[in-house]
């Protein structure tokens, strides 16, 4: 089980981390800290909204602690449990209450994954009350001024009845992520890829053809991420073409016609 | 097998249709030279040709006994599906080409040098629509040319004696036809967005058809400039073929003659990779012109085979087309999303007794489409000075109509805002939506499946959704009342399967810690037994997590003795649904013919299980035909859609497939099999229930061994049916 135990100074992020905005995000989120509302960030795996959360709190300077939300993910993974240590019980502190206790930013990645029920802790953190009551300690904890809360999900990605509630939704100041703007993309890879950057464009192109493929059934196209892989095992030696198809195009779908297609794709381009 | 045993065979085949003798004798007598492995072979598609067309079947057996003849050809069932192909394309004719022309092919012993459009299409058209980014099609014809939604291509290319050649040149074609879409070759003389001095010289130089084959040349060189650059892997494997091809079919004219379309693409094909404006001026136009004036007109189609050609009044025709689709949809979908918001902004200001939007009538509805905030892509909707969310479909929509048009037509909104408030003012907001929503479904396509050819009709079958008018009766009524003994048990039955939340015992892991096991551990240790690290309890949830849909055969086969009991069973089924809470639908089906496949909605998945539902359900009456698979691929659709853990489709069917037309028989059963295949790919558990007197053969074929169930008395079908339910969920 994911219970963390590490003190929260693990959780601090000493170094600027890498990032580039895309638009007028980090003033956004900046602004909804100052305010104390939570953060909605809404876009495709792999555009940068993990990178952004980091840079954001190496901004404001808090610890981030991330929660990969799954299905099976219960309330106690989130608020806390109680563990046996011999005789004796020991309550330890869930991400969240962590967070909440020592003004942290808790994210909570791909939300729509975990199960309603798991999810409704957040609710009173979440508006202008901004507390977290403890079932199991018989106790409301109120978040101290620097807590954050930011969830993130992916719209394209799960039926559109696992779209947050509107109900949830309007509490959260709204981010929206998309894949970087040709330039930007281009710069991201060849920095984080560390490949010059007419190869970080043509595999930009490369990652814009795939993303126009929705149509014709492919759900998601290459995320930024992936090209950085590419850009990583092909600086390490493997061949370009190689490099692409194990990298980007396979991790995207097994239809031979569509990794036809993508051949000719790579074929085209580089 | 010798003549006779051929005769024999093939008499068998046919039966009962009997032949003349001696015309088929003739043509068995081209079998009967083939080795017994390949005689077998030819034979075993007779069956399937046979139907078809006898002619045609003749044929196949004298042409195919020459495909065999050659030791290469080894796909005879890819052989008979392209010959079906061309068959229902062009008929008999275009079936005897096709088996002429692959017969060259194989004795030319470069039977895999050409390469097809139908054999690369499938990896085409991905490839050209992830360029384009655009949902553009692939089709055939002689020249390659585009009307802005489809890419036409040639059927098949021979240019090169290799196969992989060939077909690299496919991908430079619809590379070509990609680049005068983003050139802009077509929307600038379209729209008029073209420097004027062009215009001029196209309408007014002395040899137009000279001027407009000089536009398409300067044109095409902008493309292959720009795919030189954009597309560099592409035109390095592209540059060395068409050097050699342009030398080839141009001869000596494109070295000696100055002023030929021949010694223009020589150079081009040749010319460095130079990054240069993309457009077309009027200057270079001109200078062309006057270099080209000497040259014969025609020479210029002569090289469509690589240029293509330039239809504008295609693409005219296409332009004018789309763009009243557009609109048409535009308004419809704002509309929605108008009434919607409307709806909900009185029910709000109901609950919060403020006088509610109807009441202000429509004059109130002020309706505008701007720009995003600051930060936020795309376009909003603000009604009443209140922004609206608008759904993706529309939102790209409404992107594409701007990227078009440069701009969404303040008509459009307008319109929009126009139905939406005299809906609203009439009242009847909440059905017009849904009957408009209705109306977008009415006419879905779905593939059939050809199992003589392997593949798929596309685009074949025409659903129809429809809604059943309810009728109020008795029935009921009179059904929970005769059952009631059976009901109360079942009642019981599903509320057992209503699994709640609750508590496991006794884990290493968990929520909580489990007293009674804690209390034993300390004792444990404290008599010095090793102590268990079970001491937790963790929440199990509910996992009864199931979308399931009903298919109800409403054909005239189940006139009279199935139809009843059908209902009967759906009233059951209903009732204790509702016990166990599970998220169901209700579908009957009919039709006639392909083009009309009806579908009725008793109860959608998320509809409440109401009164007006069960008036549906008695509505329920036999109707007209079985063509069971594409109603079963709709709500597959439908299914697949939801995040249901277990998602289910339940036919009802009396088991025969049939329509008016040819479907029937093996047709039939092939195409239901492989809808039911389809549907287990997509996660969803279809399983067939069965009623008739007798079974039929074929149903472990058509359904699956495991996922169907036959009743043999259609009294026992309202008892059996929640137990079946019962049995498959838990
Ligand atoms: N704007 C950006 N600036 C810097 N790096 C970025 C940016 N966007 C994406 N990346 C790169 O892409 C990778 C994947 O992004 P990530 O934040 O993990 O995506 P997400 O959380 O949206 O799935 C990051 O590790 C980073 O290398
Ligand atoms: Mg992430």
């Amino acid at each position: 089980m994911g219970i963390d135990q590490q003190p929260l100074d693990k959780h601090r992020i000493l170094d600027e981390p890498f990032y580039i905005e895309q638009g007028n995000e980090v003033q956004l989120a900046l602004a909804a800290y100052r305010n104390r509302l939570p953060l909605l960030l809404k876009g495709p795996t792999g555009c940068g909204k993990t990178r952004f959360m980091q840079y954001l709190a190496w901004r404001v300077k808090r610890p981030l602690i991330t929660v990969s939300c799954h299905d099976d993910l219960s309330t106690s993974d989130l608020v806390g449990r109680y563990l046996i240590k011999g005789n004796e019980t020991v309550w330890v502190d869930g991400p969240l209450t962590m967070a909440v206790k020592s003004g942290g930013i808790c994210y909570l990645d791909e939300i729509v994954e975990a199960r309603k029920d798991t999810t409704v802790v957040i609710h009173p953190l979440a508006d202008d009350r901004r507390e977290l009551p403890v079932e199991k300690l018989g106790k409301l904890f109120l978040a101290d001024p620097s807590f954050m809360l930011a969830v993130s999900y992916n719209p394209g990605y799960q039926s559109v009845l696992k779209d947050l509630k509107p109900s949830t939704r309007q509490r959260f100041v709204s981010l929206t992520f998309a894949y970087p703007s040709t330039e930007l993309e281009q710069q991201i890879v060849a920095k984080e890829g560390s490949v010059d950057t007419t190869l970080a464009g043509q595999l930009v192109k490369l990652a814009q053809m795939t993303r126009g493929l929705k149509e014709s059934g492919l759900p998601e196209g290459a995320s930024t991420r992936l090209l950085i892989q590419a850009a990583h095992l092909h600086r390490d030696g493997v061949d370009l073409v190689e490099a692409c198809r194990a990298g980007i195009t396979h991790s995207l779908t097994d239809d031979p016609d569509m990794l036809g297609a993508m051949d000719e794709m790579i074929a085209s381009i580089f | 097998m010798d003549i006779a045993e051929l005769k024999k065979r093939f008499y068998q085949e046919v039966h009962p249709v009997h032949p003349n003798e001696w015309e088929v004798e003739e043509v068995l007598t081209h079998v009967a030279s083939l080795s017994s492995s390949r005689q077998q072979a030819l034979m075993s598609y007779v069956h399937v040709v046979w139907p078809i067309s006898h002619s045609l079947c003749f044929s196949y057996l004298e042409q195919g006994a020459y495909f065999l003849r050659n030791p290469d050809s080894v796909d005879l069932a890819e052989w008979v599906r392209r010959l079906l192909g061309y068959y229902e394309k062009d008929g008999l004719r275009g079936a005897r080409e096709f088996m002429s022309e692959s017969l060259a092919d194989t004795l030319a012993a470069g039977q895999t040098t050409v390469a097809r459009l139908e054999d690369v299409r499938g990896r085409l058209l991905p490839f050209l629509r992830g360029l384009s980014g655009q949902p553009l099609d692939l089709a055939g014809s002689p020249v390659a040319w585009t009307d802005t939604a489809t890419v036409y291509l040639p059927e098949e290319i021979r240019f090169f004696d290799n196969r992989v050649d060939n077909e690299r040149f496919y991908v430079f074609l619809a590379c070509c036809q990609w680049g005068y879409l983003t050139v802009g070759t077509f929307n600038r003389i379209l729209d008029g967005q073209e420097p004027a001095d062009i215009f001029r010289f196209l309408q007014s130089s002395d040899n137009q058809e000279l001027a407009g084959a000089v536009y398409h040349f300067l044109e095409f060189s902008h493309v292959w400039k720009m795919l030189a650059y954009e597309l560099p892997g592409l035109m390095r494997q592209m540059r060395p073929l068409l050097q050699r091809l342009v030398a080839e079919k141009s001869g000596d004219k494109a070295v000696g003659d100055q002023s030929s379309f021949a010694r223009l693409l020589f150079e081009l094909v040749h010319s460095p990779d130079i990054r240069s404006s993309p457009i077309t001026t009027g200057r270079e136009l001109e200078l062309m012109y006057e270099r080209l004036r000497v040259c014969h007109e025609r020479e210029w189609g002569d090289w469509q085979f690589l240029t293509g050609k330039l239809d504008f009044t295609g693409v005219q025709a296409w332009l004018k087309q789309r763009r009243s689709e557009e609109r048409k949809a535009a308004v419809k979908q704002l509309a929605q999303v108008i009434i919607q918001s409307a709806k909900l902004a009185n029910n709000a200001a109901e609950q919060e007794n403020f006088g509610s939007l109807e009441e202000g009538g429509s004059s109130r509805l002020v309706v505008h489409l701007a720009d995003g905030e600051e930060g936020k892509p795309g376009l909003e909707l603000r009604i009443n000075n209140v922004t609206v969310d608008l759904p993706p479909e529309l939102s790209e929509l409404l992107a594409r109509i701007e990227h078009d048009l440069g701009h969404i037509p303040e008509g459009y909104v307008q319109a929009a805002a126009g139905i939406a408030g005299r809906a609203i003012a009439s009242g009847v907001g909440g059905g017009e939506v849904e009957e408009v929503v209705r109306q977008e479904n009415a006419g879905m396509y779905y593939d059939e499946w050809d199992y003589r050819r392997r593949g798929y009709r596309k685009n074949w079958c025409t659903l129809i959704e429809k809604e059943l008018h309810p009728v109020r009766s008795r029935f009921v009524e009179s059904t929970l009342y005769s059952y009631r003994g059976m009901l109360v048990r079942l009642r019981r039955q599903f509320e057992s399967l209503r699994t709640q939340h609750r508590f496991v015992r006794r884990r290493r892991y968990g929520d909580d810690i489990d007293l009674d096991a804690l209390v034993d551990a300390v004792a444990d240790r404290a008599a010095g037994i090793a102590p268990s690290d079970r001491l937790f309890v963790r929440l199990l949830r509910n996992n009864r997590d199931i979308a399931v849909m009903f298919l109800v055969d409403m054909s005239n086969s189940t006139e009279g003795w199935v139809g009843k009991a059908i209902k009967e069973s759906l009233v059951l089924l209903g009732d204790v649904l509702e016990v166990v809470g599970d998220r169901f639908g209700i579908y009957g089906f009919s039709g006639m013919r392909r083009s009309r496949c009806e579908l009725y909605r008793i109860k959608s998945l998320d509809e409440p299980y109401s009164e007006l539902v069960q008036q549906r359900i008695c509505a329920i009456i036999p109707k007209e035909y079985t063509r069971m698979a594409t109603p079963v691929r709709h709500l597959t659709g439908l299914l697949a859609q939801t995040d249901a853990r277990i998602r289910l489709l339940i036919v009802i069917s009396d088991g025969k497939p049939e329509d008016y037309d040819d479907y029937k028989g093996e047709y039939a059963i092939e195409d239901t099999r492989q809808a039911l295949i389809e549907a287990r790919g997509k996660g969803v558990i279809p399983f067939c229930i069965t009623v008739d007197r007798e079974p039929h053969i074929y149903l472990p074929h058509m359904f699956g061994r495991e996922h169907y169930i036959f009743v043999d008395s259609v009294e026992k079908l309202p008892r059996r049916m929640p137990e079946i339910y019962r049995l498959l969920t838990s």
